[in-house]
């Protein structure tokens, strides 16, 4: 019998529009997708992954099925639900509930229809990417061979399961509950879900809970290749790991639980309460006397005057903002997303797991942006609700005769749904005030809540209303209404690829604007204003159109409707549209003005044929010699208010090589050329090149060798309008920092120009591989150091202006500080010699000062900042301390921290000046009583002053290897202090996150891994690679041993260059310092790529009469070393590696491990055991239980000890 | 004032012709619109009202060309739909207050006596305080009719408006209409036939969207005098007979056929004149009976 049902279901599935609609826009979608990877579109290369893998990679393949079924939760809701609800929607019920069909029938029939319609829907995916990837036109290059199980395998395990989870829960509860509502917010808490999981995966702690909370199993997928390398990811099908297997059988026994609790409680009947839901209450009639006097017809009259329309519109707002509230609809997604949002607020920027203060941006941040989707679905949703409302309940004939104008329902309702939204960000706003509390942070800033909720946010939400709602009213179709949202949204994200990523174009464009406490919104309110001003005119526009078009009655063709509109065209409407299109045409203008005429704009794919052809012209020019800046001085004057810098100076060169040089390239900004620009020596400028900004001088007679030249600069820039991306921060209100090569002559070719992706190399003629660095060991490459080759070490004199309260720094000691023209003069000069990078700083600052160990020691601070200035101030000291210890004296009388706007979050370091973000480190939240709690601050003040020492005493040449030699080693000077302050435990958190971060970055490179000894810049291996590596070595081979290794190293290079300092040298000394034994751990950590595959087997402990216990256990270690795109192969086994065996301890009520014994073993074979004697109860043993080793599965490096 | 129908046509875009070139002059009083279902009656009714535009002709009411100034025609309209919903989660008197805003009364105490007065003529005012979600079909009948009725109107468009009403509340609501129908247009549309008996002025039958029939009741049934005859007949014999002769009606009487028959002289032996009724025309025309030019 059920099958009849089946049969019918699908025969009646399959008559739908809906359904091919369905199938064909997720068809059409996939097919898009598919071509626009494969580069079938003229705009710029779209990246999904990496360029390192093929764009059919098995991985992305089952990535993308999986995303869909995401989207497919909405269209499942509406089949599912569909076939659940539809016999009491057209009250067929009691028809079919008197047939002689069983309801066991019924309820497998139809929801075995439906979920062979929406596999049927799914497989639009499959289908559009398969095909898609087949077209010849495509990229063949970057397409693997067709693997029909690269398809079929996601279809089985992530898309089926999916449908069927889906699928159950919302039919049963539309089957059960008669209603639609309960489906719709299923569907909401299974995106929530999703969406909670995505945010849980920031950190390694919560990662396994994440996989498997998220219903769709994309978690667990991404939990499980995420250190995939290019190799496996173009190689393998997703393989049936633990978590998400856990996570299919979890979620399919829910499926499996609600599809028979619905079969079991659903009965024909007329009547079901679900979950004790209370029928209709009936009021008693009111049985008062009815009143005798009955009014005459006639007597009471309406009036049509202003007032009664006022009086009109004023009731039906009221009345439409009332049923809004009351819509349950709005009501369930509203308060879903609330109580997730209330769930969620632990995502408050972390970083390495650690919290950061939660202010007032910050948490509008996290909350106002997971809230913008589910505000974009109420959007949607809500628009078709009450456009609609009468014309469901069929209240429309009635409401549509009333004598009230057009614009008056429409108006009205409008405005209801502009303010649910509105209501919903004072929810936000009280949310966000409450997390504040919670966390007894109490410094609220009601002011920005205002700002960013209500004038940045609600704007943005007002114009969807209005494309939304006017979407609805002209195509008259609820169902095409949301879709046009839908393409819409997706047109925001690919109008890129085609080419059509100027902000004009996109509805509601211009919204974003960056925050920082040091300006507010300063820099962008112009541009803010602008675009709102330019959308708004351009909503009246459609609101004027779309009342003409404002159903009222039952019109059928579009004829009719234009005819109707034709109308309806009066001296308002004429007005209306006139005005606002004048008003569009005119902000339209404005920007236009700005983004196309002050300022360029140009397609992305300009950009990157502008970078190929930059290598094609002046590649030939690479490496070759200039003179060499010797020492730079001259004058920075900023003007904050005006975003303005004016800067002039004098470079004196001098010829370094052995040879006359009769021709200087010099680098200048097209847009701002330099205003001066004078030789010293006879010579001739023989080219200009304004699309490069490339100068070609010629001397005659050359420079010869030894000669002394000079060269006398100066120029401008000024902040112009603002741009199609953005508005130029060189110069801001508060917290300017300008880099030197920003403002400063530089010369020749800047290999940094170049593309870097491969296929985007190849569309453009250029070899796919950029060329690399020189080796560590090219003797050209040594003559110049890792920070340019514009100059070797330079002496540095600037005077600075600035704004009367603010406070200009750049490197060097204050010799004269004075005002003039109520501005304030700085006057700068560095008595040693520096690298030629350095910046200029401008702001508003507190300066928290400490005198030590007569050391000026500076943080200029936001005032409001003053959270962790002890920390950082400690962080400086210890550091000092420490690393002199090391690696020889600090070399200056100073040191200085500078605050700049979170608009970058990175610190950089300058000798004795170190500009730092605000969002790193100066508004972290460490817990000092919490051992785990990894202190941020403290750790990135550690790194930069380590800088003081790499490369600012000891530079690496302009070769492979280099940036190691800087941000390695000063990535190792912060470890080891960490290690020193903080302990062992705040050390094992962050290099679990150092081994973390260089595995996914592995993962995620796009061309080759390289060695350390390769490196060319690699955050992933300069950093994580190395800050993780060199412990572990100086672990094994003997902290004092290595840390002598690195002094000698720094001394016999401090200062010098051409030679510049080398990694080659520097592998050499460590091993000089090794034991034989460990040479292999040397050349494995530095010229290899290599990985354990480390277990542990099995433990057991005894108890022995004296209290104490023997552990056994067995551990099985593998090592493989793995070529640069991830291709393995087993290396033999000689090597020592760490065992362990962890105890429990219990620290403030919570229980921690910690190690009871820990000890170097020297390992040979692939299975050993170790038996020990231990004093404490054992808890866990295995092998690697520190994580010093680089390994891609580290949770099964230790199991529990059996009794 | 007066309503005036010209050459009306309107065919649907499933090829449906709803009304088909219908012209009517229609005055103050009461007009009923008869016709089977399926006649074009609503379309008609929807179209005067203004909701829906016809392919060709002219309505106009009074000075006011209803295609062209919708608006001025919603200010003296009173509609009330052949099927529609009320917002269920609001009570009776708030909708009411409501629509009687929306009809432009915006004085509270003019307001509130009409409210009080309309609902109690429609015998709603003890359950003022009731969802409409739980009214029976009934009472939301009788609340239809009752906004229908706000605003003075002087066109009045009820569609079936005693459809599911009960025998006690059709007759109130004749009362109602009867006395409100003096001095305004009231087209009332019905398959009822005493409904339009009962109340009516004027009348027109229409069938697939024509008129067929259009005059004042009592003048178009005298035409009928001494032409309508009735008489049992075996039921075995009906079919025979239907085919001979024009049969206006047939109903079961104690086991036999009691029909009326449309014929100059006595068609079959043991009929009796009887004297025509507004059914007779009703089924007459519908059933497309030679009237002979009688009418």
């Amino acid at each position: 019998m059920w099958k009849n049902i089946l049969y019918f279901e699908l025969q009646q599935g399959f008559k739908k529009v809906s359904v091919w609609i369905y199938f064909t826009i997720f068809f059409a979608l996939a097919f898009l997708i598919a071509n626009i990877l494969g580069g079938a579109f003229t705009g710029a290369s779209i990246v999904i992954g990496n360029q390192g893998t093929n764009i059919n990679s098995p991985l992305l393949i089952a990535e993308l099925q999986t995303v869909f079924t995401i989207f497919g939760v909405l269209i499942c809701a509406a089949i599912f639900g569909n076939a659940g609800y539809r016999d009491y929607e057209t009250n067929m019920f009691p028809l079919i509930f008197t047939t002689p069909v069983t309801p066991a029938s019924y309820y497998i029939g139809r929801f075995s229809g439906s979920f062979l319609l929406s596999i049927f829907i799914q497989l639009g995916i499959t289908l559009g990417l398969a095909i898609g990837f087949l077209m010849p036109y495509l990229d063949q290059d970057a397409i693997g061979i067709f693997r029909i199980d690269a398809y079929i395998h996601p279809l089985l395990v992530m898309v089926i399961p999916n449908i069927f989870l889906v699928g159950s829960i919302l039919f049963t509860l539309a089957i059960l509950s008669r209603r639609m509502l309960p489906t719709y917010l299923a569907s909401v808490v299974l995106l929530f879900g999703y969406l909670t999981s995505s945010n849980l995966t920031s950190d390694i702690e919560t990662r396994w809970i994440a996989t498997l909370l998220d219903p769709f199993g994309g978690e667990a997928v991404g939990d499980l290749v995420k250190y995939w390398t290019p190799n496996e990811r173009d190689t393998l099908l997703i393989p049936f790991g633990k978590w998400l297997v856990l996570n299919r059988l979890i979620w399919l026994f829910i499926g499996a639980a609600f599809f028979l609790f619905g079969m079991k409680k659903f009965s024909f009947s007329k009547e079901y309460k679900l979950f004790g839901f209370k029928g209709k209450k009936y009021s008693q009639p009111n049985n008062d006397k009815v009143p005798e006097s009955s009014v005459v017809h006639g007597s009471i009259s309406p009036i049509f005057d202003s007032f009664t329309t006022w009086y009109q519109f004023k009731t039906q707002l009221k009345i439409e903002i009332k049923r809004a509230f009351r819509d349950p609809y709005f009501l369930a997604i509203a308060g879903t997303a609330a109580g997730f949002l209330l769930l969620n607020q632990s995502a408050i920027g972390k970083m390495y797991g650690v919290n950061t203060l939660p202010v007032t941006y910050e948490v509008l941040s996290v909350l106002s942006g997971s809230f913008a989707l589910f505000m974009i679905i109420i959007i949607t949703f809500y628009s078709g609700q009450i456009i609609w409302k009468e014309r469901e309940l069929r209240a429309d004939q009635i409401m549509d005769s009333l004598p009230v104008p057009n614009w008056i329902p429409m108006i009205s309702k409008l405005v209801a749904l502009i303010i649910l939204p509105g209501i919903m960000l004072a929810v936000l706003l009280f949310i966000g005030i409450g997390i504040q509390t919670w966390k007894g942070f109490y410094d609220y800033e009601i002011a920005l809540y205002f700002k960013k909720l209500f004038i940045l946010d609600w704007t943005r939400y007002m114009l969807l209303c209005v494309l939304a709602f006017s979407f609805q009213i002209i195509v008259n179709h609820k169902y095409l209404g949301h879709f046009l949202m839908i393409l819409y949204f997706l047109f925001g994200i690919f109008a890129g690829q085609l080419g059509l990523n100027h902000t004009l174009y996109y509805f509601g464009s211009g919204s974003g604007a960056p925050y920082s406490d040091m300006n507010g919104y300063a820099p962008y309110i112009e541009r803010l204003i602008s675009y709102k001003l330019y959308w708004i005119s351009f909503s009246l526009l459609i609101i004027a159109i779309s009342n003409l078009f404002w159903v009222r009655g039952s019109f059928g063709n579009l004829k009719s409707r234009f005819l109707i509109a034709k109308n309806r065209i009066n001296q308002f409407s004429i007005i209306g549209i006139v005005l606002s299109f004048s008003m569009f045409a005119l902000f339209g203008g404005y920007i236009f003005y700005n983004t196309n005429v002050i300022n360029e704009y140009h397609q992305p794919k300009y950009y990157e044929k502008l970078s190929a052809d930059y290598e094609k012209k002046y590649k030939i020019y690479k490496g070759k010699q200039f003179p060499k800046i010797t020492s730079i001085s001259g004058e920075v004057h900023l003007y904050p208010k005006e975003s303005k810098v004016e800067f002039s100076g004098v470079y004196n060169l001098k010829n370094k090589t052995d040879n006359g040089i009769d021709t200087i390239h010099s680098n200048f900004s097209s847009r701002d050329p330099y205003e001066t620009y004078i030789w010293s020596a006879p010579n001739e400028l023989v080219d200009r090149d304004s699309v490069f900004g490339w100068d070609t001088y010629v001397f005659d007679p050359p420079i010869s060798p030894g000669e002394e030249i000079s060269l006398t600069f100066s120029g401008s820039r000024k902040r112009k309008g603002f741009s199609n991306s953005g508005v130029d921060m060189t110069v801001i209100d508060n917290g300017t920092m300008i880099f030197s090569s920003q403002l400063l002559p530089t010369f020749g070719y800047n290999s940094d120009r170049e593309l870097s992706q491969k296929r985007t190399r190849k569309k453009y003629g250029l070899n796919e591989e950029k060329e690399p660095m020189k080796a560590y060991d090219d003797k050209n490459g040594l003559k110049n150091g890792i920070l340019g080759d514009d100059a070797d070490w330079v002496n540095y004199e600037m005077v600075m202006s600035t704004d009367i309260d603010q406070i200009a720094i750049t490197p060097g000691y204050l010799i004269k500080e004075w005002e003039e023209e109520n501005r304030k003069y700085f006057h700068y000069k560095m008595d040693k010699p520096i690298h030629n990078l350095f910046a200029f700083v401008s702001g508003r600052y507190e300066v928290y000062q400490e005198t030590w160990n007569g050391l000026n020691l500076e943080i200029l601070h936001h005032p409001k900042h003053n959270y962790n200035l002890e920390t950082m101030m400690n962080g400086m000291k210890k550091s000092i301390e420490y690393y002199s210890e090391l690696y020889g004296p600090y070399p200056y009388r100073q040191c200085r921290i500078i605050e700049f706007p979170r608009y970058s979050s990175f610190a950089v370091s300058f000798p004795n000046t170190i500009p730092f973000s605000e969002s790193i480190g100066f508004v972290m939240d460490v817990d000092p009583n919490d051992p785990e709690d990894l202190d941020m601050p403290f750790w990135v003040t550690a790194h930069e002053m380590g800088h003081q020492w790499w490369p600012h005493q000891t530079a690496g040449g302009d070769v492979q290897g280099s940036a190691f030699l800087s941000e390695g080693l000063s990535e190792y000077s912060a470890v080891s202090l960490l290690a020193k302050e903080k302990g062992e435990k705040q050390l094992r958190k962050f290099l679990k996150y150092e081994l973390d971060k260089y595995l996914m970055g592995r993962a995620m490179e796009s061309r080759h891994e390289p060695s350390i000894m390769k490196t060319e810049g690699q955050q992933y291996i300069h950093y994580n690679k190395a800050g993780l590596m060199m412990y572990t070595l100086s672990d094994f081979i003997g902290p004092e041993r290595f840390n002598n290794a690195l002094k000698k190293f720094m001394d016999k290079y401090r200062y010098k260059s051409s030679p510049y300092a080398d990694i080659g040298t520097f592998v050499k000394m460590i091993k000089d310092d090794t034991p034989d034994d460990l040479v292999y751990l040397v050349d494995d950590t530095f010229s290899k790529i290599t990985l354990y595959e480390n277990k542990a087997k099995n433990a057991s402990a005894i108890l022995n009469d004296d209290g104490s216990y023997d552990v056994t256990f067995t551990v099985e270690a593998k090592k493989v070393y793995s070529d640069s795109t991830g291709v393995q192969t087993k290396a033999k086994l000689n090597d020592w590696l760490e065992i362990g065996i962890l105890g429990e301890d219990e620290l403030s009520g919570e229980k921690i491990e910690i190690p009871i014994l820990l000890e170097k073993v020297f390992i040979t074979d692939s299975v050993t055991t170790f038996t020990y004697n231990v004093n404490q109860k054992p808890v866990k043993a295995g092998i690697d239980p520190m994580n010093k080793f680089i390994d891609r599965v580290i949770d099964d490096n230790i199991v529990r000890v059996e009794f | 004032m007066q309503l005036l129908i010209e050459n009306v046509s309107k065919t649907y875009s499933n090829d449906v012709k709803a009304l088909r070139n219908v012209s009517l002059e229609i005055g103050n009083g009461m007009f009923g619109l008869l016709g089977p279902n399926g006649a074009g009656k609503s379309t008609l009714m929807r179209t005067i009202a203004g909701l829906q535009e016809s392919d060709t002709g002219r309505i106009t009411v009074g000075d006011i060309d209803v295609s062209k100034e919708k608006h001025e025609l919603r200010k003296i309209l009173g509609y009330l739909p052949q099927e529609f919903g009320l917002y269920p989660k609001v009570n009776a008197l708030e909708l009411f207050d409501h629509l009687a805003i929306m009809k432009g009364i915006s004085n509270k105490s003019d307001r509130e006596k009409l409210t009080k007065s309309l609902l109690s003529q429609t015998n709603l005012w003890k359950y003022r305080n009731r969802k409409l979600g739980t009214f029976s079909g009934g009472m939301k009948q009788r609340f239809g009719i009752a906004q229908a009725l706000i605003g003075d109107p002087k066109l009045i468009i009820v569609d079936e408006p005693t459809a599911g009403l009960d025998p006690t509340e059709r007759n109130r609501f004749h009362n109602l209409l009867s006395e409100i129908g003096e001095n305004v247009i009231v087209i009332l549309s019905t398959h009822i036939v005493e409904d339009v008996s009962d109340l009516c002025g004027n009348m027109a039958i229409i069938k697939d969207g024509q008129v067929k029939v259009v005059g004042e009741p009592q003048a178009l049934i005298k035409e009928l005098t001494t032409q309508v005859w009735t008489g049992l007949v075996e039921k075995k014999d009906f079919k025979s007979i239907k085919k001979n002769h024009q049969v206006i009606s047939s109903r079961l009487s104690m086991g036999k056929v009691q029909i009326r028959v449309l014929d100059d002289n006595e068609p079959i032996a043991g009929f009796s004149q009887t004297s025509p009724e507004i059914e007779d025309l009703y089924f007459a025309t519908i059933n497309e009976l030679d009237l002979k030019g009688k009418i």
